[in-house]
């Protein structure tokens, strides 16, 4: 990926143009050092967790003839605990959605009787542990950074 | 009306010479003549009386580095074999309205227009095509301005034999 400066806007190109300027052709197999002489200079990004992190705008670094976007961190208008419940939220959501899927067990028990397969129960009861596991968890992180970066379990 | 030429005799005022009045009737003839026109009659100038910048054809069998193309040398440049390198094409002694062909392009490589104008140089590309050398290439490159500050228009495709056309 290379960017070039044009009249202070800054482009990216993931694909350099095959012509530029007096080249008509083969410009994207010039080297690096002729590409710089064109203005054309790489583009590093950081890599970010997008989940407490983000992209900062595109500058020119001179002393490494490079482009960058750094990477910035997130901030949040809610407070730590706004943000836990949402978090928790999260995980609640989650487990409602798996238990859901073996609700029928639990009404035909109640309408017919049926007995309710023991690996279903067992199931149940391993998603309502995790669940306060991940609640439990969360309520002990100290920033915000912690908690929006939570890794929640996969549940599927 | 064929040229009049004045008679000067064979030796200075040997008396065989045209009267001063009959030789510059002559010349004023001649002159009404040149200057009504008539200098270069209907269909005179043929092919090969023009200069090789509108008749001749060059070949070049460079295959990269700087290549002058001399315009004054021909109307059409034939590159002869595939670029081994990039090739950076020079223009030289390029005149307003003139067009030149470029053929037989072909190579991966880079190329690269430039030219000897005193202050700077514009390429314009015609339409949206760039060079392809995956095949052979037509370079066609019209100079609009051939002053210090030169502009070139060009267009470049490729090509392949068809007798169908």
């Amino acid at each position: 990926m290379k960017a070039i400066d044009i009249n202070g806007q800054i482009k990216i190109y993931n694909r350099l143009p095959k012509s530029w300027d007096k080249v008509i052709g083969g410009f994207n197999l010039l080297s690096d050092n002729n590409l710089k002489s064109y203005g054309f200079y790489p583009v590093i990004i950081d890599d970010y967790d997008s989940r407490v992190e983000k992209l900062g705008d595109i500058y020119f670094d001179a002393d490494n003839e490079v482009f960058k976007r750094n990477k910035e961190n997130l901030t949040w208008d809610e407070t730590l605990s706004e943000l836990k419940a949402r978090q928790i939220e999260v995980i609640k959501d989650e487990v409602r959605n798996e238990l859901q899927k073996t609700d029928w067990y639990i009404v035909r028990n109640q309408e017919l009787g049926t007995a309710i397969p023991e690996d279903i129960t067992t199931q149940r009861q391993s998603l309502r542990d995790i669940a306060d596991s991940v609640e439990s968890e969360i309520e002990a992180k100290t920033t915000k950074k912690a908690v929006m970066s939570f890794d929640f379990p996969n549940l599927g | 009306m064929a040229k009049q030429v004045i008679g000067i005799g064979t030796t200075a005022n040997d008396g065989t010479g045209d009267p001063i009045r009959t030789a510059f009737d002559k010349t004023n003839d001649n002159f009404t003549e040149l200057y009504d026109g008539a200098g270069v009659a209907d269909d005179s100038v043929t092919f090969a009386k023009l200069s090789d910048r509108y008749t001749a054809k060059v070949e070049k069998s460079d295959t990269s580095g700087a290549v002058s193309i001399d315009w004054s040398a021909g109307t059409t440049f034939e590159f002869t074999a595939s670029l081994t390198g990039a090739l950076e094409l020079d223009f030289t002694n390029f005149k307003q309205g003139q067009v030149i062909g470029i053929y037989g392009l072909t190579g991966e490589q880079t190329i690269t227009l430039d030219s000897d104008a005193a202050t700077s140089e514009t390429f314009n590309k015609v339409g949206g095509v760039d060079y392809d050398g995956t095949g052979t290439n037509y370079l066609q490159v019209v100079c609009v301005d051939d002053t210090a500050d030169a502009v070139f228009n060009y267009s470049v495709a490729t090509y392949t034999s068809s007798t169908t056309p």
